[in-house]
């Protein structure tokens, strides 16, 4: 008989509770999935969740369904790669600057960013809404990128600037006395050595904003600005077909899955390090 | 140029800073200011033309509404049912997760997976699962179990505790806020306590819960403030159904806002929100000076 290398019996035990409990989590997954390539007869007739009779029927009836489906995902992505790209780059500046260099109103710039991270989204709501209003730039994407970029900015600099502090300071003073100027030492060499940061507030930037609702709820009112995260929350009063439903969430949530797939343990340094200081 | 090295330096510096702090004064710092402003005034944005001073009278008025008390009961009820649920179950599951060191890939990442997922999106399915006639939680009660049909926005009770629950498919950021704080644990000190000859539960509970408290304390007050920000959940779940019982403060702040457009009443509200989260965090700090 072959032993198996010692795994205790509390270990087997563990084993089987967290394997009960990662079924739970992804329990949604399986089920959206799963009806998204069922038949409608087997979605309404059919407690099992797997079905053998698999069909693509419910994605070719997205179409046909009248749902700007396309609309709110180019929206999404749009917003989202915008918002992401600019966080990214005045976070790595930001960062930067507060990480390396002293100058007398560093600390209540700092207090202030952070400061604004303890407000609730819903007290900007307002003034948000009546501001745009008489700007005219409501119900459209840049009034929804403008809010975003600066919800998302202070967190993103509070990381980068916890990494920019870990480069020891010598990196800097070399490049200066090699004639670089602070921009040129900034953007050749301390973004290179800096880059895992930058793909960590860039992954969790991404993952806030096309998960974000409450600003678009608020501000857009029309496909022209709408994301997945709100368009299809309208089709929940309609009498929808459960399998179109899962097909449509299913396509909404591909690319932050796939995402956190690839870059798990950035995604989960990133979180990290927001707790190291609340 | 009379500049000196030391001020082009300084210089540098808030050029660094200058454009995401723009960014946060327009967008963030302007508008919470603007609100400030409005929680002062009478502003009814579909018929008045322009804020009434008033002074503190909306900060009174609210507290004279009977669905603004009964949002801050659902929402404290929130809070309540949430810390149980929000801090013990993901500490639970980092301690299991510890304890096998590793070999832990493939459980953390079907923990940690439902954060990526829009909160509205995962509203939506448990709305499909949960659906009275066609989800997948009767057919399986039904069909397979042979009970009643459970309706779970039926009765206030339980739709918040569904509610909470639902909220708490998210857990995966206070799991991997324990399991952080667990891998600096002092492992020779839990060595020692087992060749003391403590038992696993007794290690936990005088050697690694002792060590993490700080961390308990920062996901506790993550776990409140969560519990006082939610809206999305009641926003798609049940639209603050049934009959207001699931309501919380920043869902009847919207409603105020977008359905009564109440603008000044609404920002009173909300500052009433952003000083209760404040107090929170304050309290945060201050366990964090005593340690």
């Amino acid at each position: 008989m072959i032993r198996l290398r010692r795994i205790k019996g509390w270990q087997l035990l563990v084993h089987v509770i967290l394997a009960v409990v990662s079924f739970v989590f992804i329990f949604p997954f399986l089920y959206i999935i799963a009806t998204a390539f069922k038949t409608e007869f087997d979605t309404f007739n059919n407690p099992a969740l797997l079905s053998l009779n698999l069909t693509l029927e419910n994605f070719h009836m997205i179409a046909s369904s009248g749902i700007k489906l396309g609309a709110y995902y180019l929206n999404s992505v749009i917003l989202t790669a915008v918002s992401t790209i600019f966080v990214v780059i005045i976070s790595a500046a930001g960062g930067y600057g507060f990480a390396k260099f002293k100058f007398r109103s560093r600390k209540p710039m700092l207090i202030t960013m952070l400061l604004t991270m303890t407000f609730p989204l819903g007290a900007l709501l307002v003034p948000m809404y009546i501001m745009e209003f008489k700007l005219q730039i409501d119900d459209s994407l840049i009034g929804l990128i403008l809010p975003n970029i600066a919800v998302n900015a202070p967190f993103a600099i509070f990381i980068m600037q916890a990494i920019f502090r870990t480069i020891p300071d010598e990196l800097i003073d070399y490049a200066e006395i090699d004639g670089c100027t602070p921009f040129r030492t900034w953007l050749q060499i301390m973004i290179p050595v800096a880059k895992n940061g930058l793909l960590t507030a860039g992954i969790l930037c991404f993952r806030s904003v096309w998960g974000e609702y409450t600003l678009a709820r608020t501000l857009s009112s029309s496909a022209r600005s709408i994301p997945l995260s709100v368009g299809l929350t309208f089709l929940k009063w309609e009498r929808w077909h459960f399998g179109i439903m899962s097909a449509i969430i299913l396509l909404a949530i591909i690319p932050p899955v796939i995402i956190f797939l690839i870059f798990r343990n950035y995604f989960q340094r990133g979180l990290a390090i927001g707790a190291v200081k609340g | 140029m009379a500049m000196t090295r030391a001020m082009r330096k300084r210089l540098a510096g808030f050029l660094f800073v200058l454009p995401a702090f723009l960014f946060v004064l327009l967008f963030m710092i302007f508008p919470l200011l603007y609100s400030l402003f409005l929680s002062t005034t009478s502003y009814n944005f579909a018929y008045d033309a322009s804020p009434t001073f008033i002074l503190f009278q909306n900060y009174v008025e609210i507290f004279k509404d009977p669905l603004f008390l009964n949002s801050i009961k659902v929402t404290l009820v929130f809070v309540g049912l949430g810390i149980p649920i929000g801090i013990i179950t993901p500490l639970v599951l980092a301690l299991l997760l510890d304890s096998l060191g590793r070999r832990t890939t493939l459980y953390e990442s079907a923990i940690f997976v439902p954060l990526v997922v829009p909160i509205s999106l995962g509203c939506l399915i448990f709305l499909l699962m949960l659906d009275p006639t066609n989800g997948y939680f009767n057919f399986f009660l039904t069909k397979r179990l042979g009970l009643q049909p459970f309706n779970w926005v039926e009765s206030g009770w339980t739709a918040l505790l569904i509610m909470v629950l639902i909220s708490n498919w998210e857990m995966g950021y206070q799991v991997i806020l324990f399991l952080t704080a667990l891998k600096g644990v002092d492992r020779e000190l839990i060595e020692a306590a087992e060749i003391d000859g403590a038992s696993g539960i007794q290690r936990v509970f005088y050697v690694t819960l002792p060590q993490i408290r700080e961390t308990t304390a920062v996901v506790s007050v993550l776990a409140i403030i969560r519990a006082f920000k939610i809206f999305v959940h009641p926003m798609v779940l049940t639209r603050g159904g049934p009959l207001h019982a699931t309501e919380t403060i920043y869902f009847y702040l919207y409603r105020t806002a977008f359905e009564f457009f109440e603008m000044g009443k609404a920002s009173a509200m909300a500052y009433f929100l952003s000083f209760a989260i404040l107090l929170v965090s304050v309290a945060n700090l201050k366990i964090f000076k005593t340690d």
